[in-house]
């Protein structure tokens, strides 16, 4: 990866976009995705039946979703684009060179999105009678789907980074576009938006309904049958989601769900997020079938559940695509597998433009008292060591923060001292071991260069600083150097 | 040190002709700042009416008037935005991404920053009668979302202009250094007198369209509303013709000639005096007549932007030109390397699209 | 004794949920699995039948057009999901290892389904006010 490398070491670079990204789906999916249907059948019914009270709580809940999502759901899903362009722009880049037409056109839907939620919640109170109500139920009706719209368009770019199917060898958009993974996860999603906002609904009922309102009742059994209308649908997308993961990705399953260190309680884990599911099914029954028993307090359970179970999901798939951060094209790590056989060859640092300085802390691990030119070659060393970390191990880990590497060192090695001996060994075969690592990309020196940086890392427990706060060096690498050996010629000629 | 770094790009085609890209890019941009433009406008002129209304009650009625655009045009700015970033990520990888890195942590702030200024004027909107004891904390509300904009400006202008000065990106070392370059303040000056500049033609559009019996409901007469915004229009956008140019003298030297670049915005400064005579004229007219030339001051300040876009982007093109071409070569060159590299190791790769 | 008569006869259901509760401890503590599978089944399927009867009943008193769609949804499903789950449960409690916790779910499950059958859910629609 050829950029300045923004680093966050306590909290993880994963750990930034995983924050801003569950929080945009949870919102997409509960607020926007599948709340405008329901909101837009909740006026429907109220112009049908001519009942003020159902179309008073759909605005109601229509504006909350309102505030919420060109809020925080709007920033969010822009944060996502900020976040992964800091994290691992060469991921980004690659994609939007295969998929700018997809984006162009779901940024033309988000734009038809933006402005008829704009007209459906600023028109409710003036549009109100006869054909000026009609005309409005048809806005909300034509925001469900185009919500829906652009919802379909992004699920197909999440699912061709985590299989491309065709687009390997049939180089069009359309091959990436109708990949295996695309329907099943859209078929999935759209359930799960619905049955989501039933229950976000559920939720906010006992705000805008009071407890001695006969209507409360009424609504929210209404809810729960919506909410379990989709319940079944949610259970077969899911199913017809996960039998089309591909193969290996299946194996990674285990680790992703519950970190390294708790892959053996897999098993339980799966009964747990059953039981969340029937948990939820049990409180939707209670609301249908006995509607008053229901505390409000109660809602917050599956409230609380499905955000759980999403944000999981989440993590779960964007997991389970390791070591690859698009399908067999390119790894977590921002290198390309066809860039393997160079890199291992000649070293990453022989292509990489910036080398990030060291610390004063990580200077400290070099004897003050060595001769002066073994001092060099030992920080040099260590410089090089730090570059390799940043350019090939800092996108997914921290050195002593979340998954850190030393943390992973201790584990393995405990207090023994982390030579070369013991880790450059490890390192080159890591990937054999846990197969969501990426290989080593570097070559053989780099390894030792690396052991060293690690071995370092065992005293050292000082945060290291991305090139955001602590800028960057130019490597000599960084000028140009064509394939005859000389260096660029003078600005601004051509070569 | 003054190394320039010459990183390798990534090697997949542009997805589209780059014109195409650079009308998208252009195009939408100025779609975006114009409601931006809006929308800061907005706020600020929200603000200064809202505590004139302490004094005067009408003022409090504009205020509100006022205040009630941003809710549409704050979300129209935020998903116009997004086409233009599209197109930059496409066109100026290498130094899009960059300067991004090299100022992360103010960039990716800017989310937090937005949602928070976001609610703040939501709050100041629907709270506005039920705070009307409280009016102080009503126009802080206003006045915080007010600073956050005014603070978000700078971390977009510092990395547009970061990234067109590769020499600088061993020299700086975090987002002050960055903001601090050459000629990110004038820059933002000129943004800044254009907020409530914008916002001053939205309020003639708003207040010429309203029906007589809403205009009554404020307290004010048509022609005195189309006279306040068209004076919005008119003293900030004069301010302009002293910041614009320092903008334009203050931008760094680049290789290549600046010729088109300059004619490009001497022809708008032209058009521009000509805009403001006629909202000068305007600002002058008695009511029976007032916003006859509403439509021409619009179409002129539609090719003013359009000129300035152009005039940007030839800048821009100036400037990276040269560091492009070591790019491509520097990008080709290694992808020599790679395909040697995959023969000598006997690698069968998949085919690279 | 007339406490709790009256307690129990003052809302109809309250007698048959207190009998499915016993019903469900006895065949706990009587631990055989072949039993539980034996007459959790003809609960499952005594309930089943009676809820189809009723559900059919009311769908053709209400053909009437007026709310037929939700009213519809809201006579068959909430019945089809508890028998769904009814099944799911009985299905745990003959299966799963005895003494499990897995086990102890899918009778309390089962339990619980079995009450969602039994009691109505469908009411006569509330009249509606004129806008």
């Amino acid at each position: 990866m050829d950029f300045p490398v923004f680093h966050l070491d306590v909290f993880g670079n994963r750990g930034l976009i995983a924050v801003i990204a569950v929080l945009h789906v949870l919102i997409n999916h509960g607020l926007a995705v599948g709340m405008m249907p329901l909101v837009a059948c909740m006026e429907w019914y109220a112009h049908r039946k001519q009942d003020p009270r159902w179309d008073r709580l759909a605005y109601r809940i229509l504006f909350v979703s309102f505030l919420i999502t060109t809020t925080v759901g709007a920033l969010t899903g822009v944060g996502i684009w900020l976040s992964v362009s800091l994290v691992n722009p060469y991921s980004i880049g690659s994609l939007i060179r295969v998929f700018f037409w997809a984006w162009f056109v779901e940024w033309l839907v988000f734009i038809t999105e933006v402005c008829l939620i704009l007209a459906y919640t600023l028109t409710w109170k003036s549009w109100r009678e006869g054909s000026a109500k009609r005309r409005h139920i048809q806005l909300g009706f034509a925001l469900a789907l185009f919500s829906w719209i652009t919802m379909a368009i992004i699920v197909s770019i999440l699912g061709f980074m985590m299989d491309p199917g065709n687009w390997l060898s049939d180089n069009t958009l359309f091959a990436g576009f109708s990949n295996p993974v695309y329907l099943p996860q859209l078929a999935f999603r759209t359930p799960l938006a619905a049955a989501m906002a039933g229950i976000i609904a559920l939720f906010l009922i006992p705000f805008f309904v009071k407890r001695d309102d006969p209507f409360r009742n009424e609504a929210t059994r209404a809810v729960g049958i919506w909410t379990l209308l989709f319940a079944p649908f949610v259970v077969a997308g899911g199913y017809w989601y996960y039998s089309v993961v591909p193969a290996a990705m299946k194996d990674n399953l285990a680790v992703s769900t519950l970190t390294l260190q708790f892959s053996g309680w897999l098993d339980d884990f799966l009964w747990l997020a059953a039981a969340t599911v029937i948990a939820i099914l049990i409180i939707v029954q209670v609301a249908i079938s006995r509607p008053g028993l229901l505390p409000r307090v109660a809602t917050v359970v599956p409230f609380v559940a499905i955000l759980w179970l999403t944000g999981h999901f989440e993590r779960v798939r964007e997991f389970i695509r390791k070591p690859y951060i698009i399908g067999q094209y390119m790894y977590a790590n921002g290198l390309r597998v066809e860039d393997y056989a160079l890199l291992q060859r000649d070293g990453v640092l022989a292509y990489a433009t910036y080398s990030n300085p060291l610390t004063e802390a990580e200077k400290a691990f070099v004897r003050p008292n060595l001769p002066e030119p073994e001092r060099v070659a030992a920080l040099a060393r260590l410089q090089k060591g730090k570059d390799v970390f940043m350019d090939t191990c800092s996108r997914c880990h921290t050195t002593h923060g979340v998954n850190g590497v030393a943390g992973h060192l201790q584990r393995m090695f405990g207090d023994a001292r982390w030579t070369p001996d013991l880790t450059a060994d490890y390192v080159a075969n890591m990937h054999n071991a846990q197969p969501y690592m990426p290989p080593f990309p570097g070559n053989k020196d780099e390894l030792g260069f690396l052991a060293a940086y690690l071995e370092q890392l065992q005293g050292n427990r000082t945060a290291v600083l991305g090139a955001q706060q602590a800028g960057i060096a130019i490597r000599a690498a960084g000028e140009a150097k064509l394939a005859d050996g000389a260096t660029t010629p003078a600005k601004g000629v051509r070569p | 040190m003054n190394q320039v770094p010459i990183p390798r790009d990534i090697p997949l085609p542009m997805p589209a002709p780059e014109p195409l890209l650079v009308l998208a890019l252009v195009f939408f941009f100025l779609l975006h700042i114009a409601f931006v433009n809006f929308m800061v406008g907005g706020a600020l002129i929200s603000v200064w009416y809202e505590i004139k209304g302490l004094k005067e009650r009408r003022y409090d009625r504009l205020a509100y008037e006022v205040a009630s655009t941003i809710t549409a045009n704050k979300s129209i700015a935020v998903v116009l935005g997004v086409g233009p970033l599209l197109a930059i990520n496409t066109l100026y990888t290498v130094y899009f991404y960059t300067a991004n890195a090299l100022t992360g942590t103010f960039w990716i702030s800017i989310i937090p920053l937005v949602i928070v200024a976001f609610l703040l004027t939501y709050a100041h909107k629907y709270l506005w009668h039920a705070m009307e004891k409280r009016k102080w904390l009503h126009i802080g509300l206003g006045a915080a979302s007010c600073l956050i904009f005014l603070f978000i400006p700078l971390i977009f202008l510092t990395n547009v202009n970061l990234m067109l000065f590769p020499e600088k990106w061993g020299a700086v070392q975090g987002f002050f250094s960055a903001l601090l370059l050459p000629n990110v303040l004038p820059r933002y000056a000129h943004f800044l007198l254009a907020c409530p500049a914008m916002t001053g033609l939205l309020m003639v559009w708003l207040f010429r369209r309203r029906s007589e019996a809403s205009l009554a409901e404020t307290g004010w007469r048509r022609d005195e509303l189309v006279r306040t915004g068209y004076r919005w229009a008119l003293w900030p956008t004069v301010g302009q013709f002293l910041v614009g140019p320092i903008a334009l003298l203050t931008l760094p030297a680049t290789q290549g000639t600046p010729a088109t670049m300059m004619a490009i915005f001497g022809v708008a400064i032209l058009v521009s005096i000509w805009m403001t005579l006629l909202m000068f004229v305007e600002t002058r007219r008695p009511a029976a007549r007032i916003g006859g030339s509403f439509v021409s001051i619009c179409g002129l300040m539609v090719v003013v932007l359009g000129l300035m876009g152009a005039g940007r982007h030839v800048y821009r093109e100036t400037a990276v030109a040269p560091h492009r071409e070591l790019v491509r070569a520097k990008t080709e060159d290694y992808m020599r390397r790679v395909d040697e590299a995959n023969r000598a190791a006997g690698t069968s790769r998949p085919a690279r699209p | 004794m007339n406490i709790i008569s009256h307690w129990l006869g003052a809302a109809s259901y309250r007698v048959v949920v207190l009998n499915i509760v016993m019903l469900v401890l006895l065949l706990a503590l009587v631990g055989s699995a072949a039993l539980f599978a034996v007459v959790g089944g003809l609960c499952l399927l005594v309930a089943g039948v009676a809820g189809l009867r009723r559900a059919i009943g009311a769908s053709v008193r209400r053909g009437d057009g007026r709310r037929a769609a939700f009213d519809r949804v809201l006579v068959w499903l909430p019945g089809a999901a508890a028998l769904a789950l009814g099944a799911l449960g009985l299905h745990l409690a003959v299966n799963a290892p005895a003494g499990s916790a897995l086990q102890l779910a899918g009778m309390l499950l089962f339990g619980f389904e079995l009450v969602m059958l039994v009691l109505p859910t469908y009411e006569k629609p509330v009249p509606v006010r004129a806008a």
